[in-house]
């Protein structure tokens, strides 16, 4: 063994003993930030950060007497900046925040408002937070209100708040979600505005109280998702309600399932449930003389899921085609109400400002300019092809035989 | 770094043996020898006989023990007292005895005393006339032996249940039984100063490399011991990688895989006083093989290797990826999982590393107990182990239960290892990536995984490179290394260095239908 092998061999164990096991962080020191929430601060220019931390020890594990404690704990730090407020979270905090587990940040409807570019450059900046928490807004509440938000089935409220923002995309596709990293992406790109996860807090009782860390066995707050949240840049300008927000997903071709009513033109107040298992949707601005246009095209597959009519769907094909046709335009009509709201209101959450300054890269400069105006000018033509695939397991539903 | 290893082996001499000692024309002096030879030892039976008319002195030296009693009356008793009356002279009786009278097949006439010294040590019965200058020795070994059993260190369930057992002959028999054709060849050596023992070199003349069998011979030449223990001991003399935490030589207990060893080309090595066979050159997937995988379908064959692949691989790393990861790296495990772990570490007073360092180390201390102990204190090893280190440690709050899952999961996937030297590689590495993981996160166990991966490209089995077929790549040889094909798709014998008359069986052996006539 040459005098090199030798050096390299000492060099090797020294690697090994000298780093001291540098930036060894043990389990147990860390609080480990299942969400986080962003308010005004009581007092002026200050931020609000509030904390969700799992508490491991009442989840499971081996300490028996520690099940009913609820397994989370909120806190609450102030400071001029977010970074002041994570730092002053260590003064009460005994265990060390830990940013990476963190489901999702939600801002109260206030700071929504008022914009919230500011509080979100350490979630950028930082390496600690992870990009891929998703970002809520809370109506007419603050964030901290909603941090104490639980669930009956679902010990750690972060956990289930993330179940239901899953479930509600997969199942209604009623709930435009983006990520910390979406919606900088659409604050940074030029003609597409941010449209995030609308939440609402039901309150159960009068007294919410921050601090988190009594023992208490009555849940206090729920919550639901009804929609979205639109931004103009940063800031909050309106509330989407949940066919507005399938409008949305129809046009950026999210939609994954969910239902689509249509009433029964046989009987009155009698509805047929469409399932829709598959749908494309794009759009396409085109510029004309006349001003722009955006053709927006969008195919839906779905199947009968219930019928509250008696109807031998054999015998009468034209009313196959028909509801075809009414499915048609229950998403059209969606797909209108979503882009006449963002029109109100001069927030284009669509992209359609992007795809223009993709397609017609001249011709953007010029529309850059005024392109709030412009988007609100625009007209959108709307084709929709409706397809129901199959019937289910029966042909008919069963029937009263008189 | 490891001259000073090398140094202060080289610095014990063995003493040498005498020199050469003529038998003597006089009775009494060769007596007198061969009795200060074996110090009056008390199982060495010295008897003098007075044959015939002529009383013609006969010199009879045996060991008690080592030579087949009743196979001496019969075949050297019995000519003595049938013919000696005839007998005029020394020499007339000397040489009947030698040329005809003895029905054994072992017969050796010699002028000096050493060779006759050397067959009684080896279970020979040695043969001296007054008068004459040259002895005879009969060779009529006979000592105690056990059955070949099924071997207890590799158990199947379907194949011959016979092991290889201590005595060389009965294992050279094993193999010969199995391998018929003369081309099977025993080479037989004496390896240890003052232990003698046999060594047998197998090979099949026309499938093994020459080069390779040269190389080997040279290396068991060069050998110069007092002497050999076990074949562990000539494995150490002529292993290419000698300071490696594996072996470059397969050891088996098992006749069959010698055989298979020896169709593939290969050399096998037995030892006297051993059943444990060395089988050269050995790549490191040989190592994960069972003999059964040939003689099972080769589905199960297959899955099971890879089964063995994933084990080694877990038991090699598990406890220091545990430990990076819950040291280090606390964002790459998902949200639920990690604070499951956190939550049964809470109130454990010992850093993970520390945890499972320790746990890790009393799992191999029960490990040593339960091999080493006497088999009638097994239950209370039980009931130590499982209970008080186990569940009494939890209760306790000393280790998290979690813990305990990645110490048990790595034993056993340790002990599923098929040949246990394999598996004590990755015994010992999975201490130093624990350290590692612990000091430098996935960075260290990465790190020693790779130091690991270029240690294992750059050493050989004589020759073969110890990753074949997977570095370098064989293709063919694939057929036989993480899977195992059916027998008829293994038609090819390994790529071994310089292997010769590769093919091993007919094109076309896959069964068919019959084909339609036409």
């Amino acid at each position: 063994m040459g005098i090199r092998a030798k050096i390299g061999l000492i060099a090797l164990i020294m690697v090994v003993m000298l780093t001291g096991c540098w930036s060894r962080r043990e389990l147990e020191t860390l609080g480990f930030i299942t969400a986080v929430g962003l308010d005004h601060a009581r007092e002026e220019g200050k931020i609000q950060l509030t904390v969700q931390m799992a508490k491991p020890f009442a989840i499971t594990g081996s300490v028996q007497t520690a099940v009913q404690e609820k397994p989370f704990h909120v806190m609450t730090a102030t400071g001029h900046t977010v970074f002041e407020a994570v730092r002053n979270l260590n003064s009460i905090s005994p265990r060390r925040p830990f940013w990476t587990h963190a489901r999702f940040i939600v801002f109260g409807e206030d700071m929504a408002r008022d914009g919230i570019q500011e509080a979100l450059d350490f979630f950028d900046r930082d390496g600690e937070p992870r990009r891929t928490s998703f970002v809520m807004i809370v109506q007419e509440a603050k964030a901290s209100d909603f941090l104490q938000v639980e669930f009956s089935q679902e010990p750690l409220p972060s956990e289930g708040v993330f179940a239901l923002l899953q479930g509600t995309r997969l199942a209604q596709s009623t709930v435009a979600a983006m990520t910390v990293n979406d919606l900088l992406q659409s604050l940074e790109g030029e003609g597409i505005d941010p449209i995030t996860v609308r939440v609402e807090l039901i309150r159960l009782e009068e007294d919410i109280d921050i601090g988190g860390d009594v023992l208490r066995d009555q849940i206090k707050a729920k919550t639901r998702m009804t929609g979205s949240a639109m931004f103009k840049d940063d800031r909050l300008v309106a509330w989407m309600n949940k066919p507005e927000t399938r409008g949305y997903l129809w046009v950026t071709g999210q939609v994954k399932s969910g239902i689509i009513n249509i009433n029964e033109p046989t009987v009155q107040d009698a509805y047929a449930s469409l399932e829709i298992v598959s749908s494309r949707g794009s759009f396409k601005p085109q510029l004309t003389r006349d001003g722009i246009k955006v053709l927006i095209q969008v195919e839906v597959h779905a199947n009968l899921g219930e019928m509250q009519q008696y109807i031998d769907i054999r015998k009468e094909p034209a009313l196959w085609v028909s509801m075809e046709r009414r499915m048609a335009e229950v998403v059209k009509n969606e797909i209108m109400a979503a882009v006449e709201k963002a029109q109100h209101f001069g927030a284009d959450i669509f992209g359609f400002g992007a795809e223009i300054k993709r397609r017609h890269p001249k011709e953007w400069p010029r529309l850059r300019e005024n392109w709030e105006e412009e988007f609100k000018r625009l007209t959108v033509e709307v084709e929709v092809k409706a397809r129901i695939k199959r019937a289910g397991l029966v042909l008919k539903r069963a029937s009263i035989r008189k | 770094m490891f001259e000073w290893v090398r140094a202060l082996l080289r610095s014990s001499k063995i003493r040498p043996t005498g020199e050469e000692t003529l038998v003597s024309a006089n009775l009494s002096i060769n007596r007198k020898r061969l009795s200060q030879a074996y110090g009056n030892s008390g199982d060495v039976i010295i008897r003098e006989l007075r044959v015939g008319p002529r009383k013609i002195r006969i010199l009879l030296v045996l060991i008690e023990g080592m030579v087949d009693k009743a196979l001496i009356s019969e075949t050297v008793m019995k000519p003595l007292a049938d013919h000696g009356k005839n007998w005029k002279s020394p020499q007339q009786a000397f040489k009947e005895l030698s040329g005809s009278l003895l029905p054994n097949v072992g017969v050796r006439v010699t002028r000096t005393l050493q060779n006759l010294l050397e067959d009684v040590s080896r279970g020979g019965c040695a043969i001296l006339i007054d008068g004459v200058a040259e002895g005879l020795s009969v060779v009529v070994p006979g000592w105690v032996q056990r059955n070949p059993g099924q071997p207890d260190t590799e158990p199947i369930i379907r194949g011959p249940k016979e092991g290889f057992v201590e005595c060389l002959r009965t294992n050279t028999t094993l193999v010969r039984r199995r391998i018929r054709d003369p081309r099977l060849r025993i080479e037989e050596y004496e390896l240890g100063r003052i232990s003698w023992t046999k060594v047998a070199v197998l090979y099949i003349e026309g499938l093994v490399n020459e080069e390779v069998l040269e190389e080997l011979r040279s290396r068991i030449n060069r050998i110069d011991v007092d002497g050999i223990g076990e074949s562990g001991h000539i494995e150490e003399l002529i292993e290419d990688a000698p300071f490696s935490p594996f072996p470059t030589i397969f050891r088996t207990e098992r006749p069959d895989r010698v055989t298979g060893g020896l169709l593939e080309g290969r050399i096998a090595i037995l030892t006297d006083g051993t059943p444990f066979a060395l089988i050269l050159p050995a790549t490191f997937t040989m190592f994960f093989t069972t003999s059964e995988d040939y003689y099972e379908r080769f589905w199960i064959g297959t899955v099971l290797r890879l089964l063995r692949f994933a084990s080694f691989f877990i038991s090699l790393v598990l406890p220091g990826f545990y430990v990076a990861l819950l040291t280090f790296h606390q964002e790459m495990m998902p949200t639920p999982l990690i604070l499951s772990i956190a939550a049964q570490r809470e109130g454990v007073p010992f850093p993970v590393v520390v945890e499972t360092f320790v746990m890790e180390a009393t799992f191999e201390l029960l490990r040593e107990a339960g091999t080493r102990m006497p088999r009638l204190v097994g239950p209370a090893i039980s009931i130590i182990g499982a209970l008080v280190l186990g569940d009494a440690a939890i209760r306790a709050g000393l280790v998290s239960p979690a813990m305990v899952v990645v110490v048990a999961f790595t034993g056993i996937a340790s002990l599923s290892a098929p040949l246990y030297s394999i598996a004590t590689g990755a015994r010992i590495l999975r201490f130093a990536l624990i350290i590692l993981g612990g000091t430098m996160g996935l960075f260290g166990v990465v790190a020693g995984l790779f130091g690991l991966l270029i240690h294992l490209c750059s050493i050989r089995s004589f020759g073969t490179p110890f990753l074949e077929p997977l570095a370098p790549v064989v293709f063919a040889d694939w057929k036989d290394a993480m899977v195992r094909l059916p027998w008829w798709a293994m038609r090819t014998r390994p790529r071994l260095l310089g292997v010769r008359d590769s093919v091993r069986e007919a094109p076309g052996l896959e069964p068919m239908p019959p084909r339609e006539d036409g």
